[in-house]
């Protein structure tokens, strides 16, 4: 396979990259509307926080070209560029040597959250688990340095904390999901290429056997045994045969067909019976591939003559066909005597069976025969190859004891956020997210029902209005914004990501309207990290979900191109092979007989021979080996009548056995001067292996 | 049994029309037979004519019939029915024998052998070959079928491929006796194993029998 669309997991892991560096771009950017500091810290203490946290942009910037290992290690930088500030910090803060105007911790540093997602993709989860521990010491010593010991900073870490472990959570069963798709479509590819290969072998096979049986095998025959009359019909027919030998290679799938090539076939087996014909006007330019055209034009038209034999006089007929880019469907019905399909003589079934199996033999035919009292109706139908068998990514599945974990996160949090805080409105604000979680339902992670979602849009939207209830001083007093915030993710995840949009905006608006009527300090990152949280897991989602769409159509196309490539290929090579054989075993003897050598006693026996050992092939089992292949031909030429019989094809023989009969018989074989030779592999359970007989004796293999 | 006065008319079912102009030769070198002409399907045949005592049917025609079915639709216009293979899987042997075709031969027989087989067939004798007996004696079917012991002995050695001659030779009887048990074993086949109803019921007996590739899941 050359040329194959990124795994899924790269796709997955590049995509948590890059959103990683927009959400601390987005930061970056911000950072002066969410803490308007007068209280500026000094640029020597920012550039170096602000070029650390610069490699996740970087990152996200590479992603998109980046192979697994490359994404893994971005990330990682990206870790590094975040926690080696934070890490300073800490440190200068623990040792008494910060700066004197340095106040506080930058809040850019505390979104710990990024550098968390960044080791679940750089180390995986056990990694981000020690990211986060470090992380979540680290500030908390950078605090007690900076002496701030309020409820925003707070509050700040523990939804921090909390967002970090449904992340680590939600990566990690992401990326399970991905590489349970890769191994599905793995798997898909693997399969569909060894079917592909089954059915090309068989389609050379039986393009082989209606050679060898239709051409080949009948001008032996009358080579061997015609009259010398007839020689220039022997050489006609000799030529014939050399040209299909020669044929066979060219592949008839290569030049695909106009759709009209077929309509004009349509037209002509329409007209040959007296069918009306329907096709509609301004048919697509499309072109079909050669054994699909071959197979429709021949299922209908079989079709058509079916009817006229079996419908009885006076029944009407007509074929109607429809075409679109993407596969062709053609209805040959009438209105005469029908039959039950599941009691009907072998004349008419014998006709519906070959044209289902005319259609089946074709990558993407499909045929359907139903008939009644009120007439016939065939449906012939081939389309383009599609995946279907490609299924989606379920990260759902992937989530196991995550759940609890995230579930149990949120909640006692949000409580530790409500008892520190401590006030009524707090207590409302904790009530409001909590039913917002009950309500959306865990048991089926499908997404929620409208009446469910509708009652967690309320509450978390609602949950904007409660600063009007009581004016908060600060982010921390405001903390169940953040909290509601969450509820609306957890919908957005949960498979409604537009909704919690919507909800975010309406929440945003509200609590902008409030803002406006009750004017608090950090007014603008009470409105602004709630916003973030929930509209970035809404848009997240929302490329999750395009993602997984474009992922299975993009294997849906690969799949049926490697179909068609595989079955191709091997058709290809298979026929290329038997026509080499053929060559081998018959190019000569054709060559004189096409050009109308004389028939002595020696060509005829060569025909004789010759046509014994293709016969051999299908008859004689595992018997047309050598040496026995050999000798049957020396044997022919003396004018034995050589028969090979394989009476257990299902039984397994060893190959050293096989061996051994093998030359036991030609043993017997060597010694028959005239008459008749059957050498046999007896079916099983006789008290013998293989027989050889001729006209004198009759021996047994018994191993 | 006496051969018949006027000269018995035998036609051809074969696709091919090479085998026609070998097999029509012969058949008019018999004594006593006369080529009426070929046709390319069994529908031609009982359309077009022309009649025939004796049709010699191949075996596996391209119109996607059924052997059997063709066999008994040329019993049912009254012909008696020889049919002639190129070697192909025995499966659909196995199908001709349980009609009521006189017998099956290969096409790359001795061409004296061919041509006595259809005298024979003529004169309304059924046709024992290696073909039929090696199909009918590796039949899984068959074999809880209620034959002696000697006849399965009988079926066996034809199937290895000795001729009735040897048969009684090697068994001490006369050849009367193995045509008797050639007769009842044919009956019991006939009656014990039907024709396949359809050409699915005959494909799948071919998977069985494993002459044919187990179609997978797409």
């Amino acid at each position: 396979m050359s040329a194959r669309a990124p795994s899924t997991e790269l796709r997955v892991a590049r995509l948590l990259t890059i959103a990683g560096g927009v959400v601390t771009l987005v930061i970056i950017v911000s950072r002066r509307a969410v803490v308007p500091d007068p209280r500026a810290l000094p640029w020597s203490y920012t550039a170096p926080v602000l070029a650390g946290l610069l490699l996740a942009v970087l990152a996200a910037a590479r992603a998109p070209w980046a192979g697994r290992e490359e994404v893994r290690l971005l990330n990682r930088l990206a870790v590094v560029g975040h926690l080696a500030p934070l890490l300073a910090v800490a440190a200068g803060s623990a040792a008494g040597a910060l700066p004197r105007d340095v106040t506080r911790l930058p809040w850019t540093l505390s979104t710990i959250a990024l550098p968390v997602t960044g080791a679940a993709l750089g180390w995986g989860t056990t990694g981000s688990c020690a990211v986060l521990a470090v992380a979540v010491g680290t500030v908390r010593l950078g605090r007690l340095g900076t002496g701030q010991h309020d409820l925003t900073s707070t509050a700040n870490d523990v939804q921090a904390a909390a967002t970090s472990v449904v992340l680590i959570v939600l990566v990690a069963a992401l990326l399970a999901a991905a590489r349970d798709h890769d191994r599905a479509v793995a798997h898909a590819f693997t399969a569909a290429e060894r079917t592909a290969t089954e059915r090309a072998v068989r389609a050379a096979h039986r393009r082989t056997q209606a050679l060898v049986h239709d051409e080949v095998l009948a001008t032996l025959f009358l080579a061997a045994h015609g009259a010398p009359a007839l020689r220039d019909q022997i050489a006609a027919k000799a030529a014939r045969c050399r040209r299909l030998i020669r044929e066979m290679t060219a592949t008839p799938g290569s030049v695909p067909v106009p759709l009209s090539d077929l309509v004009e076939r349509l037209r002509h087996s329409a007209e040959e019976v007296g069918a009306e014909l329907l096709i509609p006007a301004g048919l697509p330019r499309l072109g079909l591939p050669a054994e699909a055209a071959t197979a429709l034009a021949g299922a209908a038209r079989q079709a058509l003559i079916n009817s006229r034999d079996h419908a009885g006089d006076g029944a009407r007929r007509r074929l109607a066909l429809r075409a679109g880019t993407d596969g062709v469907r053609i209805v040959v019905s009438d209105d005469g005597v029908g039959f039950d399909p599941h009691r009907v003589g072998p004349d008419r079934m014998g006709v519906s069976v070959s044209i289902l199996g005319r259609m089946s033999s074709i990558e993407g035919g499909d045929a359907d025969v139903s008939s009644g009292s009120g007439g016939t109706r065939v449906v012939l139908a081939w389309s383009r190859p599609e995946a279907e068998s490609v299924a989606a990514m379920r990260p759902a599945g992937h989530l196991g004891t995550g759940l609890p974990v995230i579930l149990a996160t949120v909640a006692l949090t949000q409580m530790v956020l409500c008892v520190l805080a401590g006030d009524w409105v707090s207590y409302i604000g904790l009530a409001a997210i909590l039913v917002g979680l009950v309500v959306m339902g865990w048991r089926r992670l499908e997404p929620p029902t409208p009446a469910r979602t509708a009652v967690v849009l309320l509450v978390s939207v609602g949950a904007s209005v409660l600063p009007l209830l009581r004016t908060p001083h600060g982010y921390g007093e405001a903390w169940y914004l953040t909290g509601a915030a969450f509820v609306l993710a957890g919908l957005a995840t949960r498979g409604r990501p537009l909704t919690a949009l919507a909800g975010t905006v309406l929440a945003t608006a509200v609590g902008g309207a409030c803002v406006v009527l009750r004017p608090h300090p950090e007014a603008a990152a009470t409105l602004v990290r709630p916003a973030t949280t929930a509209a970035i897991a809404s848009l997240y989602t929302l490329a999750i979900q395009r993602m997984q769409r474009s992922t299975t159509a993009v294997r849906g196309r690969e799949l049926a191109s490697l179909r068609e490539r595989a079955w191709a290929r091997t058709r290809d090579e298979e026929l290329r092979r038997r026509s080499r054989f053929l060559d081998d075993v018959i190019g000569r003897t054709l060559d004189l007989l096409a050009a109308g050598a004389e028939l002595d006693a020696d060509l005829r026996g060569d025909c004789v021979a010759l046509e014994g050992r293709l016969r051999d092939l299908y008859r004689g089992g595992r018997l047309a080996r050598q040496p026995l292949v050999d000798a049957a031909m020396a044997a022919r030429r003396r004018g034995v009548d050589v028969v090979f019989l394989d009476d257990a094809p299902g039984h397994h023989l060893a190959e050293d056995t096989l061996d051994a009969i093998a030359h036991w018989m030609r043993g017997h074989m060597d010694r028959v001067g005239s008459g008749r030779f059957t050498g046999r592999i007896l079916p099983p359970g006789r008290d013998a292996l293989a027989s050889a007989v001729t006209s004198e004796e009759s021996t047994l293999f018994r191993g | 049994m006496d051969v018949a006065v006027s000269a018995a008319r035998v036609a051809i079912v074969d696709d091919h029309e090479v085998v026609a102009l070998a097999l029509g030769a012969l058949i008019d070198a018999q004594p006593g037979l006369e080529y009426a002409g070929r046709r390319a399907t069994v529908t031609e045949l009982l359309a077009r004519g022309p009649r025939a005592d004796l049709v010699v049917l191949d075996l596996n025609l391209r119109d996607d019939t059924q052997p059997a079915e063709n066999v008994a639709r040329l019993t049912a216009w009254g012909a008696g029915v020889l049919v002639v293979t190129s070697g192909e899987n025995p499966y659909l042997v196995r199908d001709v024998s349980r009609s009521d075709a006189l017998g099956i031969v290969r096409k790359s027989a001795p061409v004296d052998e061919i041509g006595e087989a259809i005298a024979r067939a003529a004169r309304g004798e059924p046709i024992i070959t290696t073909e039929w007996a090696a199909a009918v004696d590796a039949d899984a079917d068959f074999a809880s079928a209620p034959l002696t012991d000697r006849e399965r002995e009988v079926l066996a050695l034809y199937a290895s491929g000795l001729g009735a001659k040897a048969v009684a030779r090697r068994l001490h009887v006369s050849e009367n006796t193995v045509d008797d048990h050639i007769r009842r074993i044919r009956l019991v086949y006939q009656r014990l194993c039907r024709p396949a109803n359809t050409k699915v019921e005959l494909y799948q007996r071919g998977v069985e029998d494993g002459y044919l590739p187990v179609p997978t899941q797409r």
